[in-house]
């Protein structure tokens, strides 16, 4: 039957170009596919340090996870969803090691749940794919030099391995998670400063640096170097010129603040919620405690090349205290007349333009036990601290504004109510439905 | 009203309809008379828009139906054959739903139904179930859905079909009352009621359309026979060509070894001269007796007839 | 279009068809409700005896397993909601009414989708208390409950449409229905298909073609413009199969 063949294949015709069609509108909304997360726990919203990366992502990623089919695939899945979702450059690819074990024994695989992810011709395995590992695998592909972090000792500082409350272990692992190599500095010459070095952290000397190390310090400056002063009251480590030519000034005092310091702490350990406007703390909403620290004070006629901007100041209840003894603790804290009344700065950054036309950065914070393992961990101190220095490192896509939140509610179920939920659904609700739809029949028999 | 130009169908390889043209005026009542399969309800269906034609076209109220098939099928109330309707609904929220969806005026719905239920004598079933009606009831809401929206061309396929004589009567009746300005094609294998609703009658057969006339010229051109059923004894061959060749015999055949059917002219009566030549020619002669053909007859004739010049 | 919409919606309540499969779907979903309330409710007692407060993700434990259950129910509830929609107008001969009404065949057909989808989600509906009722132990996150129906929906409607193109091959209710749940089961298993099949682009399309694929999202309370836009695209496809399949009809008679 000519005409039916005409007709069927005619129906065929149709059915491919509309399938067609449909496919291409369907990869279009694949590629600019967009989410709404209407959980309230934001589940399925990933870490904005997670999205900074994904979305400051300029080459593409594959992702092969291999894993036998189940629950943790599927989870798998689900991440690397929220991960394309988030940026076009995620590609992945679930394998089963025992279907395709020559791809397997390629990527060397020995376990479930093995995870490769490769860009820009590097690849990094991790153990099991979950949000932190992709990040941190992301970051080291990404990165192609790891930035150098190096912490000064010597001179009293709290050391990067001392998991103590004093140590700046809890420092040195986030920044390690964040890409960058920290490693800790013997002695201050200025043949001694590693020319690698990206940032030279400088955290609560107790003792005073040698004038030869101060001017290598300045030299570190002066071509370009990074450097972060965290200084403790009554401990300036002989810092205070370096930082008067930044158009810094430390205050020789202790900041005080009845009203926002933390919860069930002393009013020596004020509570910032109060930021500037540079990037490192733009939009930032978490509360950052500094336990015992001291002002600082901007230069209204900064040197040449130096402008400084704000990054957290204490509330306007706050003061400066200077008097010694009660420093000491020997007498009570009153705002005397001497004392400089808040808002204070707490932590400023002076961008300084030497020679070169290059830039060095100075980070100045009024506390040091901020950073220590006791406080890293306190409110929002971390992301603080992280943005701070990821600022002045360029990686301005790890800033993180964001605090955790509680997944889990309380479940409660007396007895009675375990009843309610049990003849309610099972036994009243059809039942009544049930009736609806006899009832008419019964009445139409009757009639 | 409606102009059919050169209508084909082809469902497969089975031409059901086969060139055929007509037209129908305003206020006509046209029947389709022909045997089951002759093609009437293709026909039917293809001017009421529920199927395309294969090749040609029809217009109803100069509106393509393949073409401007919604404005065609507004002006069209159709009774498919066998009456179809939606067993499972009540009398009156069927027709209120035949009246929207026909739609024009969106008020008025609940007026037009209320005529349908009085014009059609529906009022006792109106809240009754359909599957629940008789058949006569049936065909009344089947009627009544076709005219709900008062259109100017009616389409009846089978009307009377299945109906027992007392309600086939009454359908007849509904069908003459609204004839009248109406435009009309029904169609029945029943010569009578083709007769007594139709001004003019087209004869299919095997999808042509082998005659148009108007009713009473149909009717009295092959209504001009008669048939003598003769009985005899023996010897039928010798009999049966005996009586072909009496004059005034059209035609001649026997169904079993007793009986021969004669046709003959109708303004003689033909039985004492062949009640002689059987009895001269010592066949015994059983009975001899004259009967009118009746309408149905000649519709059989009239289908078989033109079968066999075909032939 | 509104006519044969109010046309169906009165066929489905005119017998006792829609409050039976209301019960059932409500009751059985009821079943698994309390089976995941009283599983919550002893982990929760499990926790309160190792920790202090017995929290739980009530998203995971009673959510989640709730909805995956429902999408269960909705996969056998729809066919038989859409099998009579085009089937029985073929059996009753109604079809050809249908025809010879001034309305389109797409406005016919978006009239009985629409009816089909409005009692869908209407039994649908009766389920919100089982959500609502959870409100007496804990504080369930509305907003999960808000994407899961969303997606429930969304993929009601398109194995409604998949009925309906099923309904509109045939005059046998009973085969339509079979036909719809053949054929949803197929698609809901092409992603179990894709990972044991290939891994390659066919699975791939396999997956994103998978009816089950594009609902975990959804329960996770995530809604994306991919997964809506696949259950809407999957959904016209069928339509205007549909549509296709009856002009076939109209032309063979």
């Amino acid at each position: 039957m000519p005409s039916r063949a005409i007709h069927a294949s005619s129906a065929a015709l149709f059915v491919l170009i509309f399938v067609i069609m449909l496919a291409v509108v369907y990869l279009t909304a694949m590629n600019h596919d967009m989410g709404w997360d209407l959980s309230r726990s934001k589940e399925n919203t990933l870490d904005p340090r997670t999205r900074n990366i994904l979305s400051a992502l300029d080459f593409d990623v594959r992702v092969t996870v291999f894993d036998k089919p189940g629950r943790d695939r599927d989870k798998a899945r689900e991440l690397l969803d929220l991960f394309s979702l988030e940026s076009p450059g995620v590609h992945y690819e679930l394998i089963h090691p025992d279907i395709r074990p020559g791809t397997a024994r390629r990527f060397g695989i020995d376990r479930y749940g093995r995870t490769v992810i490769a860009g820009k011709g590097r690849q990094v395995m991790v153990d099991s794919l979950t949000e932190e590992s992709f990040a941190n695998a992301l970051l080291t592909i990404k990165q192609e030099r790891k930035k150098n972090i190096y912490v000064t000792c010597g001179h009293g500082e709290p050391g990067i391995d001392d998991e103590e409350k004093g140590g700046l272990s809890s420092l040195a692992s986030a920044l390690r998670k964040d890409g960058y190599r920290v490693s800790g500095a013997l002695t201050i010459r200025l043949d001694a400063i590693p020319r690698d070095a990206d940032l030279l952290i400088v955290a609560g000397p107790r003792e005073r640096f040698t004038p030869e190390e101060i001017q290598a310090l300045r030299e570190f400056i002066h071509q370009g170097g990074n450097i972060l002063i965290a200084l403790e009251p009554l401990a300036d480590g002989g810092l205070t010129g370096l930082l008067d030519e930044a158009g810094i000034v430390i205050g020789d005092d202790l900041v005080v603040d009845p009203v926002n310091h933390a919860a069930g702490g002393e009013a020596t350990m004020p509570v910032v919620s109060a930021y500037g406007s540079a990037e490192a703390v733009a939009g930032y909403t978490g509360a950052t405690v500094f336990p015992t620290s001291r002002s600082l004070v901007a230069c209204d006629n900064p040197p040449a090349g130096v402008s400084i901007s704000r990054l957290a100041r204490t509330s306007e209840q706050s003061w400066a205290e200077h008097d010694s003894a009660s420093i000491a603790g020997h007498e009570a804290f009153s705002p005397g007349p001497a004392d400089q009344k808040g808002p204070l700065d707490i932590a400023l950054l002076a961008l300084v333009q030497t020679g070169g036309n290059r830039k060095a950065r100075v980070l100045a914070f009024g506390d040091a036990d901020f950073l220590t393992n006791a406080y890293f961990n306190v409110a929002g101190n971390r992301n603080f601290a992280l943005n701070c220095i990821n600022a002045v490192l360029d990686q301005g896509y790890l800033i993180s504004l964001d605090e955790g939140e509680l997944r889990d509610v309380p479940f409660v179920l007396t007895p009675g109510r375990r009843a309610l939920l049990f003849w309610v659904p099972v036994v009243v609700v059809p039942s009544l439905l049930l009736s609806f739809a006899l009832v008419p029949a019964w009445k139409r028999r009757r009639a | 009203m409606i102009t059919i130009d050169d209508l084909t169908k082809v469902y497969g390889s089975r031409t059901v309809v086969d060139r055929v043209s007509l037209t129908v005026n305003h206020g006509e009542v046209l029947g389709l008379l022909g045997p089951n399969g002759a093609g009437k309800s293709t026909v039917m269906r293809i001017i009421a828009s529920a199927v395309p034609p294969t090749s040609g076209r029809v217009r109803v109220m100069s509106c393509d139906t393949v073409t401007e098939s919604i404005k065609a099928r507004r002006c069209i109330g159709y009774l498919p054959e066998h009456t179809p309707l939606y067993p499972d609904m009540k009398v009156e929220s069927f027709l209120s739903f035949a009246a929207r969806i026909k739609g024009g005026r969106k008020n008025g719905v609940k007026d037009r139904v209320r005529n349908a239920v009085i014009e059609f004598g529906l009022e006792e079933v109106r809240n009754r179930s359909i599957a629940t009606l008789s058949r006569g009831y049936r065909q009344r809401v089947g009627l009544a859905q076709a005219m709900i929206n008062d259109p100017p061309v009616l389409v009846l396929d089978e009307p009377t079909q299945g109906l027992d004589p007392e309600h086939a009567y009454e359908i007849k009746q509904l069908v003459k009352d609204l004839s009248g300005s109406r435009t009309i094609v029904l169609s029945s294998h029943v010569l009578s009621e083709v007769s007594q609703l139709c001004s003019r009658v087209a004869v299919l057969k095997k999808g042509r359309v082998i005659s148009v006339d108007s009713t009473e010229e149909l009717v009295s051109r092959h209504q001009n026979h008669t048939r003598i059923t003769i009985r005899v004894g023996e010897r039928l061959d010798q009999a049966l060509k005996m009586i072909e060749a009496v004059e005034g015999v059209i035609s001649a055949s026997s169904s079993n070894s007793q009986v021969i059917k004669a046709e003959t002219v109708r303004d003689r009566d033909l039985r004492p001269v062949l009640a002689e030549r059987i009895v001269k020619s010592g066949i015994p002669l059983l009975g001899i007796a004259r009967e009118e053909m009746s309408l149905e007859e000649v519709f059989m004739k009239l289908v078989a007839g033109e079968d066999a010049t075909r032939a | 279009m509104r006519s044969i919409y109010l046309k169906e919606l009165v066929q489905y309540f005119s017998s006792p068809f829609f409050f039976v499969l209301a019960c059932v779907f409500v009751g059985v979903a009821g079943v698994f409700f309390y089976n995941a309330v009283a599983y919550a409710n002893l982990l929760a007692t499990q926790m309160s005896q190792y920790q202090a407060p017995g929290g739980i993700s009530v998203s995971a434990v009673i959510l989640r397993p709730l909805f995956m259950d429902m999408s269960l129910l909705v996969i056998l509830l729809v066919p038989l909601i859409s099998m009579r929609l085009y089937a029985e107008e073929k059996a009753a001969g109604t079809m050809e009414l249908l025809f010879t009404y001034p309305v389109s065949d797409l406005k016919v057909l978006l009239g009985k989708y629409l009816a089909g989808f409005s009692v869908f989600v209407l039994i649908l509906a009766f389920s919100g208390f089982l959500t609502a009722l959870l409100a007496v132990a804990t504080t369930p996150d509305w907003g999960v409950v808000l994407a899961s129906y969303t997606g429930l929906i969304l993929m009601g409607g398109t194995v409604l449409a998949l009925g309906v193109f099923a309904s509109s091959l045939t005059g046998n209710q009973t085969i339509a229905a079979a036909v719809t749940i053949g054929g949803v089961l197929v698609f809901w298993a092409l992603g179990w298909f894709a990972d044991t099949v290939s891994s390659g682009y066919l699975g791939a399309v396999l997956r994103e073609l998978s009816l089950a694929g594009h609902l975990s999202r959804f329960f996770n309370g995530l809604i994306t413009l991919k997964d809506v836009v696949f259950y809407l695209l999957f959904a016209v496809f069928f339509l205007a199969v549909t549509l296709r399949v009856l002009d076939f009809h109209r032309c063979r008679g």
